[in-house]
């Protein structure tokens, strides 16, 4: 049952990289779930459209409003950072008086209204991406000449880019910093880092703001990746992104990575190997990954075991 | 304890009932069809029809037309433009006093693209709102879902979207006719096509699993071989997939020739995107619901260069379309009646052209015995005659089971990334009409 | 002051048998009374309702969340669709089949997610209504008879059958063998949660260590909840499919299970009859909200004025998670209560002095504790 491709060098590359660049983008859309889930135990399903309402602003940045593609992109990571703070004071904050249900279905909520608002005030059809390379992902690097051709474009290159440099600040930002200490003072016992006097509330705000900042560069990433945006961009990233968090652990960043990458590389691999797997079962493969974490290795790969079996 | 019996024989006696009733589960509806009276036109049997399909509309009542449309949901995209297009078209012919003396009325609700609010529509078109007609069903669901409601009522549905072989079948639903040409006539044109560019060539197909896939796959393969064209693997692609890197690797690997992109909407850019990047030379197809060049070429620059698509419509969305005699009528009526929509997308023009054939439709009924009535204006769509500018072949007709399809011809043009305009190819299939 | 009187009282035992009589009768009586469209639209909100008393068994009673109830309403739906229009099966014994095959999916998806506390059960169900859509149109879906992408149709006959009495249509007859089933669901699930296996839900719910350390098996109790809640979800997804002759991937997947969140929370989660409220805000609520969209014309002129409804939808989400979390039909108790009060034996009569006034129930007071002292 194996491809007829599967002897070919540059075939398998090609799958691997472009796993690989996939991957890059289920990371970073799972080390934001992770950031808000390790200080507070919560989902923030509302992310990826919150990521999505992001480029679409800085799409009118650029085309209205003359703004360069890196010029807008500083603006909304900005205002990305500021809505995620103000959206956990505001919404997040109270709802958590009730639970993490309430906070959940919160956050469901605003998926809702940021998803139906992106496709009220923007319009519903595609629309160019905002990227910094001509013809959205540009020019690519490439490995092998193939038949097929393996190749990395400018736009995966940034991805991955993007991808080490955000973990690099979280992980330096996390050990090198006050803000950063007394996160993981919270992360690992909220009850005794509140009695040690550190702030609580300021705390979650900093990590729903810096995790609507990383989808925010998700979802841009995305927009370069396809080329074109629109108003259901990350729905699709959703389940590949919780995946993602859930294999690698949810509170690990690391986890995150990995298992990010390796996702995208089993859902462009597999298919592409294997004659039985048909190439439209990403979404499958997925939901087996997560079951099989949860029966075997309820933590994840790199989760902490703390997670109270009953 | 007395309570609890008695609750438990409630429930027992609930589904008694059910399976009691089972037994009248299992038969189809009996769908009404129409037939040809000695060389005739085609003449659709209103016999068990209610008394009111008869019935001339009052002098000066509005017609009152039905549309369900995906205002919300996952195809949004695809339902507020043919909304507008057809508003404007509306509001034109109003404006020129209508049609016989009626003001033409739109009655437009939501089904989120869901067949069951399409269906509690239908039922509120027919039993409340006593529409003449509805149009513009927009997915083979909802169209299977509210046929049997139509055919029983005696309601036209006409104007539907949908590529489907069977939609369109005056002899076994014949309340229901189709807006645009089947899969089969456009797969016609692309293996034409195909067979010219590519002589015996090796063909991939990237088939999206939704309808236009499957539309596709029922017509596609077959004309292929008679071309003498070989099929390799088809490449199948989820509706939510973002990219085509690993299919498009597949496809180079493999050597092909061509490619068909046998999918819409939000895949069209992914694959030609995807294609670039893996640097296939080979000779792309897409079909018609990819062909609107603003929404799908221009975004990706030189990557969609060389590109060939499907064509009926003329598309809106290039420069020379302003110019362009058979659009000026669309654009100024857009331009009056619906200043806040975007005449260049594809599915505004849908709708308007929709609209234009619906008051042919209404003006033809109106002129036959016994006036505007339903059973009048199912007749006149079977026998539509119509002069469409805003298409590649502007005379159109229908005839019923001998061609019960308004538009037959379909064109292949390629897209010219520099000129930033679609070149004609010189070829083009005009379907027989047949199944 | 209201009236009280002791639970399990006549005048108790007489208010419940009225509300069921109330049920039954209109069930029977209200297709004499609507026309196809009315009764369609009840008949859709009524198998809302009963997967919706699947989701509230979930949530409301064992705590956890799922947001896949919209693929194991299409598992029903489905299942309905191709037993009856495949393989000859009657209606009864399609749904009856999809019920089971709806509670084997809970057990198999509840069994990994629910062993571990938390936010595990809304990721595993979020995983699974993305990806059931999925599933449907694959050569093995379409090999089972799903009928693809453009969906599985069910044929019923549009007849009614000679020995139903009374005059009613096709769709009259079927809303009232669908309209019975359900009250009879309702009632059974009502006794069920009412049992010794509803007070282990609450107490897993409320406090899950105190709970095992008194000998309940928290999780084999949580995987029950589940898998008795997408059993509902399928039976919820067969009756549909007496009103909708149709089912498609499109519209059995997350959007789906948005809204029966949205409903949930709006009915209530705690409350059996929150699941009939919610059932009929599913139907109701999108098409008030288009119709109002469209019909204010500053909302028309917008380019997608259909989307506002989902923006509503949003808002009153957030707007119940936060401001009523127990949903409308507590309210809708405690106004009954102002005329009508059930309370425990020896409470009961009218009130003189300083008497014994019954707790009110506090916010956090569980259901079980409510029902005790202030419920039907």
């Amino acid at each position: 049952m194996l491809d007829s491709d599967v002897g070919n060098v540059a075939y398998l590359l090609q799958l691997l990289l472009s796993g690989l660049s996939t991957g890059a983008l289920y990371a970073l859309f799972a080390v934001s779930f992770v950031v808000v889930w390790k200080a507070s135990s919560h989902l923030n399903l509302a992310a990826g459209e919150l990521g999505s309402l992001a480029v679409f602003a800085m799409a009118s940045l650029t085309t209205s409003l003359g703004f360069g593609v890196w010029a807008a992109l500083a603006v909304v990571l900005v205002a990305s950072l500021g809505g995620g703070a103000l959206l956990q004071h505001t919404l997040i904050r109270p709802a958590d008086r009730r639970g993490i249900f309430a906070v959940v279905l919160t956050t469901l909520a605003v998926y809702l209204v940021v998803n139906a608002a992106v496709g009220l005030l923007w319009g519903t059809q595609a629309r160019q991406a905002p990227s910094p390379f001509a013809g959205g992902s540009g020019g690519q690097l490439v490995l092998l000449d193939g038949p097929p051709r393996a190749y990395l474009t400018y736009g995966d290159l940034l991805a991955l880019g993007t991808l080490a440099v955000v973990v690099g600040a979280i992980t330096i930002g996390l050990h090198r910093t006050k803000l950063g200490l007394a996160y993981r003072a919270v992360a690992s016992n909220r009850l005794s880092a509140s009695l040690s006097g550190i702030p609580l509330s300021r705390m979650y705000m900093a990590g729903w703001a810096v995790s609507t900042a990383i989808a925010a560069m998700t979802a841009f990433l995305v927009g370069v990746r396809n080329g074109s945006i629109d108003f259901q961009m990350m729905t699709p990233m959703l389940a590949f992104g919780l995946t993602a968090a859930t294999v690698g652990g949810l509170d690990s960043i690391r986890g995150a990575v990995i298992a990010g990458l390796a996702l995208g590389i089993v859902v462009e691999l597999v298919p592409g190997v294997l004659t039985a797997v048909s190439g439209d079962l990403g979404l499958i493969i997925a939901l087996v990954l997560v079951l099989l974490t949860l029966l075997v290795r309820p933590q994840g790969l790199y989760g902490t075991k703390r997670l109270e079996r009953v | 304890m007395k309570f609890h019996v008695r609750h438990g024989s409630v429930a027992a006696l609930a589904a008694a009932c059910l399976l009691a009733s089972a037994c009248s589960g299992g038969q189809s509806a009996d769908a009404r069809g129409g037939e040809r009276a000695g060389g005739g036109a085609f003449v659709v049997d209103a016999k068990g029809c209610p008394p009111d399909a008869t019935e001339a509309l009052p002098d000066g009542a509005p017609i009152k037309i039905g549309m369900s449309m995906a205002l919300s949901g996952p195809l949004a995209a695809i339902g507020a433009p043919n909304a507008d297009g057809f508003k404007a078209a509306l509001a034109a012919a109003n404006a020129g006093g209508g049609v016989d003396g009626h003001k033409i009325e739109l009655v437009l609700k939501d089904d989120a693209y869901d067949a069951a609010r399409a269906t509690a529509n239908a039922q509120e078109f027919i039993g409340k709102d006593k529409v003449m007609a509805s149009i513009l069903a927009i997915s083979d669901a909802s169209i299977s879902a509210t046929r049997p409601l139509y055919e029983q009522a005696c309601v036209p549905q006409l104007g539907s979207i949908s590529a489907h072989e069977d939609s369109s079948d005056p002899v076994k639903h014949a309340w229901t006719t189709v807006a645009i040409p089947p899969a089969a006539a456009e797969a016609a044109a692309g293996v034409k096509y195909l067979a010219k560019t590519v002589p015996h060539g090796k063909v991939m197909e990237f088939r999206q699993q939704a309808t236009i896939g499957e539309d596709w796959a029922a017509s596609f393969p077959r004309a292929a071989k008679a071309a003498g064209l070989s099929l390799l693997d088809v490449q199948t692609i989820s509706p939510t997939a973002t990219n085509l890197d690993a299919q498009a690797a597949k496809l180079t690997a493999s050597g092909a020739d061509a490619v068909v992109g046998e999918l819409a909407g939000a895949q069209c850019i992914p694959m030609m995107q995807s294609l670039a990047k893996a640097g296939f030379k080979g000779v792309v197809l897409v079909t018609s619901a990819c062909n609107g060049a603003k929404q799908n070429m221009m975004p990706i620059g030189k990557a969609a260069d060389g590109v060939a698509s499907l064509f009926f419509q003329k598309d809106p969305s290039v420069a020379s379309a302003k110019d362009d005699p058979g659009l000026k009528q669309y654009f100024s009526d857009l331009a009056t009646y619906m200043p806040h929509t975007d005449p260049t997308v594809t599915m505004t023009l849908n709708g308007y052209t929709a609209a234009e054939l619906l008051i042919q439709n209404l003006r033809d009924a109106a002129k036959m015995d016994g006036g505007l009535t339903r059973v009048n204006l199912i007749d006149a769509a079977w026998s539509a005659k119509i002069r469409r500018t805003e298409f590649l072949e502007p005379d159109q007709s229908m005839n019923g089971d001998k061609d019960p399809y308004i538009i037959n011809y379909v064109a292949v043009q390629t897209w010219d990334a520099v000129g930033q305009t679609w070149k004609p190819t010189g070829i083009s299939n005009t379907w027989d009409g047949r199944h | 002051m209201s009236a009280r009187f002791a639970v399990g009282s006549p005048v108790h035992r007489a208010w419940q048998s009225a509300g069921l009589v109330t049920l039954v009768a209109g069930a029977v009586t209200l297709p004499l009374v609507f026309d196809d469209y009315r009764l369609t639209q009840l008949g859709q909100a009524v198998a809302y309702a009963v997967a919706l008393l699947g989701l509230n068994v979930v949530s409301g009673m064992s705590g956890q969340i799922s947001l896949g109830h919209g693929a194991m309403f299409g598992v029903g739906a489905y299942t309905t669709a191709i037993l009856v229009g495949d393989h000859g099966f009657p209606v009864a014994a399609a749904i009856i089949a999809a019920g089971l095959l709806g509670l084997a999916v809970g057990v198999v998806v509840g069994l990994p997610a629910l062993r571990l506390r938390g936010l595990y059960l809304a990721i595993v169900t979020i995983a699974v209504v993305t990806a059931f859509p999925l599933l449907l149109v694959q050569p093995f879906g379409r090999d089972l008879g799903s009928g693809g992408a453009s969906g599985k149709p069910i044929l019923l006959s549009f007849v009614k059958p000679s020995w139903f009495p009374l005059d009613v249509t096709a769709v009259g007859f079927r809303f009232s063998m669908l309209a019975l089933t359900a009250v009879g669901i309702f009632v059974v699930t009502t006794r069920l949660v009412r049992s010794r296996v509803g007070r282990a839900l609450i107490a897993v719910r409320d406090f899950e260590t105190a709970a095992v350390a008194a000998g309940i098996r928290a999780a084999g109790v949580k995987v029950g909840a589940f898998a008795f809640s997408t059993m509902l979800g399928a039976v919820g997804g067969g009756l549909f499919m007496l009103m909708v002759p149709i089912v498609s991937p499109d519209s059995v997947g997350f959007p789906l299970s948005l809204l029966f969140i949205t409903a949930m929370i709006i009915g209530g989660e705690e409350r059996v009859s929150g699941a009939v409220v919610g059932g009929l805000m599913m139907v109701y609520l999108p098409t008030f909200t288009s119709d109002m969209a469209l019909k204010v014309p500053s909302l028309a002129a917008l380019p997608q004025p259909g989307l506002l409804a989902t923006v509503l939808y949003g808002v009153i989400l957030v707007v119940f998670v936060l401001f009523v979390p127990r949903g409308l039909m507590p309210l809708a108790t405690r106004l009954r209560e102002r005329v009508i009060r059930f309370v425990p034996p020896g409470l009961e009569g009218p009130q003189s002095g300083n008497p014994p006034r019954p707790r009110e129930p506090s916010e956090t007071a569980s259901p079980a504790v409510r029902r005790e002292t202030a419920s039907t």
